[in-house]
This record gives structure tokens, sequence and C-alpha cells, in this order.
């Protein structure tokens, strides 16, 4: 089913909008739940706020990317599982790392412009993004949006674990310089 | 106080959770090809039963499907099926197996193309986490680097060393990251019972085919290996539990599967998710 046609069904309060979903784009949302919380019956109850999420937000949103639309959702709620505590042990610290490696990176010692509003800074960090050779802004964004481990990412690309973790440490050194050229960090 | 409470923390994590979609899809592409991948592997699901030639004393059952591996090996003596998940179960986690109970954990296991030498560089080395307190028998007891391996190679010359890397420990990369990402993995459980070793296999290559989706024909023939006969009788191998020209398989329905596990396995067209549900389930079960 095409995504238009399951968006469609959401406005519609179709409930067959989640089971076209959950057909569609189960395994991509699993496997962004399951990096954050590890665990797959935290990764299963993630899913199923995801779709439950979505039914709250359409309407009246009208996602572009559907798939991306649902793997926020799927993201944020499996980070506030973790965050809440509410995750299994296995792994749930863990599953934070590549997440707070990001922050840690840009907020090391430094603070945030009160005036600066989050729609700015992702404006900022698109920029930098899009300046970014397109290997290494996908290898970027595998780390710190998906929060995939360095040996995932080096055996997709064909690199070390060791010059996967140096790439990484140089880019969010860029992304923080960047911020602080933009005055978006003090 | 939190870090998790600092307002500009929370600034700069909602502003890259907000980035431009077409960056997150376009780091998603594997992700996309692993799910086309998965689907092709639906109602693939195969099972094996193998049983030692002539003795009737052992059996191997396998399934697979959606990109993830199973196999259970159950060693018994004597004629008839035993109800392992009802018995004395005294190995199950690496910590049961450091408390001195029997068993041997393989995990970390890397597929033969993450080899530095195999043409098919993903650029990991072999390992083969052993943890293992008493041992499965007292010829058995595997050391760092000592002469307890196994050498599978595959159809491709892809060479395959099986060699205990760790003991009592969990395998680290650089972050200090358990180091499972990109690879097949592999858990032995064996424990004794009424004098005999049992053993269950699982061979999970999830991970594995969801890492690679770039190179998913490449993947899907490492399943092939991971799960080959060649492969399976190597682990037995290297945990002195057969002898390669002692064995043979054969088809067992996925029905007998479920009877002599416990689980259910939703029938043929398993998902990832049921397939998580029965790991999680013997290994639950194995506790």
């Amino acid at each position: 089913m095409e995504d238009a046609d399951i968006i469609a069904l959401y406005w519609a309060r179709d409930e067959k909008a989640i089971e076209a979903s959950y057909q569609k784009y189960s395994r991509y949302c699993m496997s962004i739940a399951r990096n954050i919380v590890q665990t797959d019956e935290d990764a299963e109850e993630c899913l199923n706020d995801t779709w439950m999420g979505a039914w709250e937000a359409i309407p009246p949103a009208r996602p572009t990317v559907l798939s991306v639309f649902l793997g926020k959702i799927t993201r944020n709620i499996a980070l506030n599982k973790v965050r809440a505590g509410k995750c299994l042990k296995r792994g749930g610290e863990k599953a934070m790392l590549p997440f707070d490696e990001l922050s840690d990176t840009i907020c090391d010692g430094r603070s945030v412009e009160e005036k600066a509003e989050s729609s700015e800074i992702t404006a900022v960090m698109n920029a930098f993004l899009a300046e970014l050779p397109e290997e290494k802004r996908k290898i970027f964004v595998s780390r710190y949006w998906y929060g995939e481990e360095y040996g995932e990412i080096a055996g997709r690309y064909g690199y070390s674990r060791g010059k996967v973790a140096m790439m990484l440490e140089r880019l969010k050194a860029k992304l923080r310089d960047r911020l602080m050229k933009e005055g978006i960090l003090q | 106080m939190s870090k998790y409470d600092d307002a500009g923390r929370k600034k700069i994590e909602e502003a890259w959770n907000a980035i431009d979609d077409k960056y997150i899809l376009e780091a998603a592409d594997h992700t996309a090809e692993q799910t086309e991948a998965a689907g092709r592997n639906r109602g693939e699901l195969k099972v094996v039963r193998g049983s030692r030639n002539g003795s009737g004393r052992s059996r191997i059952v396998a399934w697979m499907g959606a990109g993830i591996a199973a196999v259970v090996v159950l060693v018994v003596a004597g004629i008839g099926t035993v109800s392992f998940l009802n018995g004395n179960m005294t190995n199950k986690s690496s910590d049961a197996v450091n408390s001195g109970n029997y068993g041997t954990v393989l995990d970390n296991y890397r597929p033969a193309a993450e080899q530095e030498n195999a043409p098919d560089n993903y650029g990991g080395e072999p390992a083969v986490t052993v943890i293992d307190k008493d041992g499965l028998s007292e010829d058995a007891t595997f050391e760092p680097g000592g002469p307890n391996k196994a050498t599978y190679v595959d159809d491709n010359g892809y060479a395959t060393e099986l060699t205990p890397s760790h003991i009592g420990e969990d395998p680290k990369n650089e972050a200090g990251e358990r180091d499972d990402g990109g690879s097949a993995r592999v858990n032995i459980y064996a424990w004794k019972e009424g004098g005999e070793y049992m053993f269950v296999v699982l061979m999970n290559a999830r991970r594995y085919a969801a890492d690679n989706g770039e190179r998913t024909a490449e993947s899907g023939a490492v399943l092939e290996n991971v799960l080959g006969e060649e492969e399976v009788l190597a682990y037995l191998k290297m945990a002195r539990v057969l002898d390669k020209d002692d064995f043979s398989f054969e088809v067992l329905p996925v029905s007998e599967l479920e009877e002599l596990l416990g689980v259910s396995t939703g029938g043929e067209d398993v998902s990832d998710a049921e397939l998580w549900q029965i790991e999680a389930g013997l290994e639950e079960a194995l506790g």
C-alpha cells in the first residue's frame, strides 16, 4: 500500500491504517527501537505506542515521509522510555551511549543560548549535514540518530571500528564548532 | 540534577531529533533493503533434525526465518525425547556459568566474511567468546589462545577459525560497548542431566543481516553458511560433542520443534518479533 493511501486511512479514522503501518514499517521502527531499548519486549511496547502515537497525530499531521514520521515517533518513545527508567535492565544504560555522546560533546562546558529555538538549532544542524560528503553524513546520522554501534557502521562501510570512531569524533567537533560560530553555544 | 534536566541539552536533543527527513531517510537506505531481504526470507522457515548415525542418540533441530537463524541441539543418552524445559537447568547466563555450573556460552561469533583475510572484508576479526567455568568436560575447557580450535571452510574458501578469545567476560569495542554488531551471535547453552550433557545452540544472525543490508546477497550467503551443516558440526566439534562423520540431518516439522521446546513459532511464516520472542522464551526457559 502506498504511503498516501495509508495516510488517507488515518485521516478517515480507519483502523486499517495501523495494520498497514505495521505491515510496511514495523521492521524499520523495530530496528530503531531496539537500538535504543535493546530488549525485544521493550521494543515491542515502543512499536505499539508508535501506532497509537501516529493514530493520535494524524490528523492533523499529514506526513511527507511516513516512514521517518513513524520512526521519529518510535525514537522519541524509546528514548523517553529509557530515560524514565522503564526499560528492562539488559542494555538500557548502554543503549543511551550514542545519543549521550552527541549532546555530551556539544554541551561539554558550554551553555546553549537561551533565546535559541530548537528549530533554529535544527536549521544549523541541517546546514552542517548538507555540507558533509554523503558517506560521512550517513555514518553520522546512523550513529547519532539511529543509535547504531560502531561495529555495525564499520561493517557496512568496510571501515575499522577505530576509523569510524575517529571520524565521528571529528564530525562531532565540527558540529560543535559550527554551533558556536552561529552563536547557539556559548 | 540529572543531565536530562538540563534545558540546553534538551534543546540540542530536540533539535537533533528534528533534522531533515531526507537525511534520516538517506541513512536508512540499508534498513529498507534489509526489510526487503527479510521479506524475501519469510516463508522459508527450515527445520531439520539431525541424528547420530546408527545410534539414535542425538537430535538437531534448526529453524530459520526472516533473517534470524536458530539452532537447537539436544544430545541425550538413550532413546526418546527429553523435555529439557522441565529439566534441572543449571546453566543459563554467564553469571550461572561463572558461578561454577556446567556450561559453555559461545558468543559473538563472526562469520567468515568478516575476517581480515576474507575477500569480502568487513573489517572485523574472528572471535568467539567462551565463558566456561567448569567446561563441558575436563578436556573441553577452553583457554584464551589455547589449542581448542575448530576450523570451518565454506564453499567459497572462507576460513573460519572458531577460537575462544575471551573467558568470563564479554568482548568490548573501543567505546566500551558490547561488541556484537554486524555479526551472527551464537550461544551454546549446556548442562548436565542424568550424567549426560545437553546442549541448546542458538544462532541469531538477525543483526548481521540488518547491519549489512546493502550487501543482502552476501548476507544471505553467510546466513546459509551460518546455518549450514558443516557450520553446526564445527561448533559441535569444538564443543567436543560429536564427530563430523557421526552425524546427519533430516527435515523435521515445525510443529515438532514447537512441541519439543514448548514454544509457539507462529507457524512457518514467522516474523522477526516472533523469533525474538522465541529466543527470549528459550533463554527464560533455560534460566
